[in-house]
């Protein structure tokens, strides 16, 4: 078997439990919203749990991994006496990460669907509302959920190297407060610099108008391909990072 | 064959290996013996490529140790008492036969079959005798030219003890493999040792051929141990 394979099935299996969990406890609130909306009378109300529940995916791979991450710590050294490079290590724990993420994130849309197109009815709200829509709204949403998640996780993964680095070579203490110190700052940091107009210069780019309907995209009428590319890159150079820092620092 | 040249190892305040030279020869099986503390994992590790020198240089065959040189031709059995516990005992040789193009797996099922271990039990419901048998059958079943192991026996009854040593005599292959073992539990594996060098605050202190103590000097590992670091 590839090697890359056999880390790829030891990884489904340490993230099993965890992504098991995850889907009872979105079942759990999935019936609290049903008994919610029933003790209510309101059907409406199921649909906001449904849009809560699809939503708090975009902090799914985040979580998946935190906890991916914190099971390996116990068998670090079993991980990193591994043939294969840490790039592949982590691109094992990213790929089983997200695909957890597409099952849940599919199962919680497919409810929703059902929720706002029978249980409410959003064709009788909203008049001009046609199917078409809802399929592109819906496929706009997912799409760009799986990627933020995604693009969450490969942080979560920098965040986890920087972590190893420092705890390692300055302490434990020491790598908690350059951890949440790139954790609260990298962000703001990030902000400042796509302010710039050196950035709009190099990132916004290739607009493309969204078809969507005015009352419910009023305020997202356009994005830039440029936006992409700039956020593909920086989640390219953040997981070269966090491997190269696993690979060339991280001592067990 | 593994060379160690003025080696300094530094873990944040505390010095591990100091100005560190050793070269270590091929196809021998060789106890490294120290009190606790005095650089024995380390050593290890170095050569396993889990840690790296803060100054000087560690070498196989020539070759400057990084994870990736250590992964090919080291096989590492670490001291602590891990291991996926979701995995069956099957499933475990499954993992690393996938992982390693130079795994055994006739041999892996040969050991299996020698320490009586269930392929069907998972790794969390083994004891821990049975769980250092496992880690033996995973660390021998490489065909790589330097198997290390770190405390092989420690915490394990003496029947198990036992099984381990007979499992190196049968299952090493000693043309082409060098072990490398650090223990304590010198005694155990006394008559089957080469060469036996002994550490002492990070600096090699002396390296003998164990027939050169044995013989001319008359002494056990043990008593030359003692005589030393007096």
């Amino acid at each position: 078997m590839n090697p890359w394979l056999g880390q790829l099935k030891k990884e489904y299996r340490l993230g099993k439990g965890g992504a098991l969990g995850a889907l009872i406890a979105l079942f759990l609130y999935l019936g609290l919203g049903v008994y919610t909306a029933w003790r209510m009378g309101k059907p409406e109300t199921f649909f906001a749990f449904c849009s809560v529940a699809v939503m708090i995916h975009v902090v799914y791979m985040a979580g998946y991994l935190c906890v991916s991450y914190f099971l390996e710590h116990k068998t670090m050294h079993l991980w990193l006496q591994s043939p294969l490079s840490v790039s592949k290590l982590l691109l094992a724990k990213l790929v089983n990460g997200f695909a957890a993420l597409a099952l849940s994130l599919f199962i919680t849309s497919v409810v929703t669907l059902i929720a706002g197109t029978m249980v409410m009815d959003v064709f009788e709200l909203n008049p001009d509302m046609t199917w078409p829509d809802v399929i592109y709204i819906g496929t706009f949403l997912v799409i760009h959920i799986l990627l933020i998640s995604f693009y969450i996780g490969i942080g979560i993964t920098f965040l986890w190297a920087i972590y190893l680095v420092t705890t390692k070579t300055l302490g434990k203490i020491s790598g908690w407060v350059i951890g949440l110190g790139v954790f609260f700052f990298g962000p703001w940091i990030l902000a400042k610099w796509e302010d710039t107009k050196l950035f709009d210069a190099l990132f916004i780019w290739g607009k493309v108008n969204l078809k969507y309907n005015d009352f419910v995209y009023g305020i997202f009428k356009h994005v830039y391909v440029g936006y992409y590319f700039y956020h593909l890159l920086l989640a390219l150079i953040l997981f070269l990072a966090a491997s190269w820092l696993i690979e060339r620092k991280v001592e067990v | 064959m593994i060379e160690f040249k003025n080696v300094t190892k530094k873990y944040r305040n505390h010095l591990a290996l100091d100005d560190f030279t050793l070269s270590l020869p091929k196809g021998k099986i060789i106890g490294v013996v120290g009190e606790n503390g005095s650089g024995k994992s380390t050593t290890l590790k170095l050569i396993s490529g889990l840690i790296r020198p803060s100054k000087g240089s560690v070498t196989i065959e020539g070759e400057d140790i990084t994870r990736k040189v250590s992964s090919a031709k080291v096989s590492y059995l670490s001291e602590l008492d891990v291991y996926y516990s979701f995995y069956t005992v099957g499933e475990t040789i499954g993992y690393y036969a996938s992982l390693y193009r130079d795994f055994n797996r006739s041999k892996a099922e040969e050991i299996l079959d020698y320490m009586k271990l269930d392929r069907s039990k998972k790794v969390k419901d083994l004891s821990k005798g049975n769980r250092g048998r496992l880690k033996i059958a995973v660390n021998l079943s490489r065909e790589v030219p330097v198997i290390l192991m770190d405390e092989p026996f420690s915490g394990l009854d003496p029947m198990v003890r036992d099984s381990i040593v007979k499992g190196l005599l049968s299952f090493v292959d000693f043309q082409t493999q060098t072990i490398i073992i650090t223990t304590h539990e010198i005694k155990e594996i006394e008559p089957i040792l080469d060469l036996v060098i002994l550490i002492k605050d990070g600096k090699v202190l002396q390296m003998e051929e164990v027939e050169e103590i044995r013989i001319h000097q008359n002494l056990s590992i043990v008593e030359w141990m003692k005589k030393e670091y007096e």
